[in-house]
């Protein structure tokens, strides 16, 4: 079998999440108004505790423990030190290959930095070369400036505008859905060995 | 005062029967082609009393975050599908909404078009949301023009979602806004 390593990239790793040791640092992010929630959290914007994070993080593995279509990773730097980011693959259909993908970092500016991008890349390698997907969405908000362009950067197409969908920061956004198919990361990546 | 929401030219909508809807859908679903319009899951097959532990547990939703109404023909005042808001954002003022009508003898003659748009009404004018969202996917043209005749526009597909027959299908994303739906 090839020596392939899924889960780690140049700057940061995809781990387990663990409820207890990452209720704190997850606790501290919901405590700046402008952070982005998890997808499986659509409540309004409100500050946790860490016991409200904790019993959160619970319930979402515990969920994805029993389903077997959601699956959640922690993004972290390469020593495990710190916890980055959370990502999901929820809602994994399997008749139809088919699966939508959540990404929430510590803060806005995280977005668009290396360890988004690096991060998107594990993801899209998981989802096309592990569970064998035919196509991988992911819908955000318009104001995620910094994702939008880790997404394009990463491959990823905007398919749908959902117009005025969101209500944050005193303004009505779009929701934006962005796809990328198993043929065009295939594509993409003869090309990046072809540069390599 | 308004009129009766719940009461159009051809349909009227009531709360869901838990019991004699179950037995219903139950039939419903033993038609492929009516599955597999409704939903990109797998066609399954469900009893009644399956059915009805589902209704009963939508019907329990303190938080109203959706509602789901029995579509009656007026005329023989006999039930031939369903249409409902699902996930109901609040602080959003949007809701995703959906439909299905069981009764074959019922398709492509307006019926489902009075029942989107009087849902519309009720979302807008009870419920206060902003906008509506659905789903159809690509294959199921009929619905996409009714949706159309309400006023919902497309804001975009999602590339070979569905797969079904041995092809691939666009999920296809329309919208409705308030402003768009009263002009």
């Amino acid at each position: 079998m090839k020596n392939t390593n899924l889960f780690t990239a140049p700057n940061i790793c995809l781990t387990a999440l663990d409820a207890v040791a990452d209720a704190k640092r997850f606790a501290t992010w919901t405590h700046d108004s402008r952070f982005i929630p998890l997808i499986e959290d659509d409540s309004p914007t409100h500050p946790l505790s860490e016991a409200q994070a904790k019993k959160l993080l619970d319930e979402i593995l515990k969920e994805a423990d029993e389903d077997r279509t959601t699956f959640w990773f922690g993004i972290r730097t390469l020593d495990k030190s710190e916890l980055l980011g959370i990502a999901t693959l929820h809602w994994i259909d399997w008749g139809n290959g088919a699966v939508y993908m959540d990404i929430t970092m510590k803060n806005l500016e995280e977005y668009g930095k290396t360890s988004t991008k690096e991060a998107l890349e594990l993801l899209q390698n998981y989802v096309f070369y592990e569970i064998h997907m035919h196509r991988l969405s992911i819908s955000i908000p318009a104001y995620n400036t910094g994702l939008i362009e880790s997404l394009q950067n990463t491959g990823f197409i905007e398919e749908v505008r959902r117009r005025e969908a969101i209500f944050r920061f005193d303004k009505r956004w779009d929701s934006i859905h962005f796809g990328i198919l198993a043929s065009d990361w295939k594509e993409k990546n003869d090309s990046n060995k072809l540069h390599r | 005062m308004s009129t009766n929401l719940y009461v159009g030219e051809k349909i009227r909508l009531a709360a869901r029967d838990p019991k004699n809807d179950a037995v219903r859908m139950a039939i419903w679903q033993r038609d492929t082609e009516f599955s597999r319009l409704m939903d990109s899951d797998p066609v399954r097959l469900w009893n009644a009393s399956q059915n009805t532990t589902w209704i009963e547990k939508q019907q329990k939703d303190d938080a109203f975050t959706g509602i789901d109404f029995t579509i009656y023909a007026l005329e023989e005042d006999k039930p031939i599908g369903f249409v409902g808001l699902d996930e109901i954002s609040w602080h959003n003022r949007t809701s995703w909404v959906g439909i299905g009508i069981g009764e074959r003898d019922y398709w492509g003659k307006g019926y489902g078009t009075e029942a989107m748009k009087m849902v519309a009404r009720y979302a807008f004018e009870e419920l206060g949301l902003y906008r509506l969202n659905l789903n159809v996917f690509s294959y199921n043209e009929r619905a996409i023009k009714s949706y159309e005749k309400v006023g919902y526009i497309v804001e975009g597909k999602t590339r070979e979602a569905v797969h079904r027959d041995g092809k691939r299908w666009d999920v296809i994303f329309m919208g409705l806004l308030e402003r768009d739906f009263r002009r």
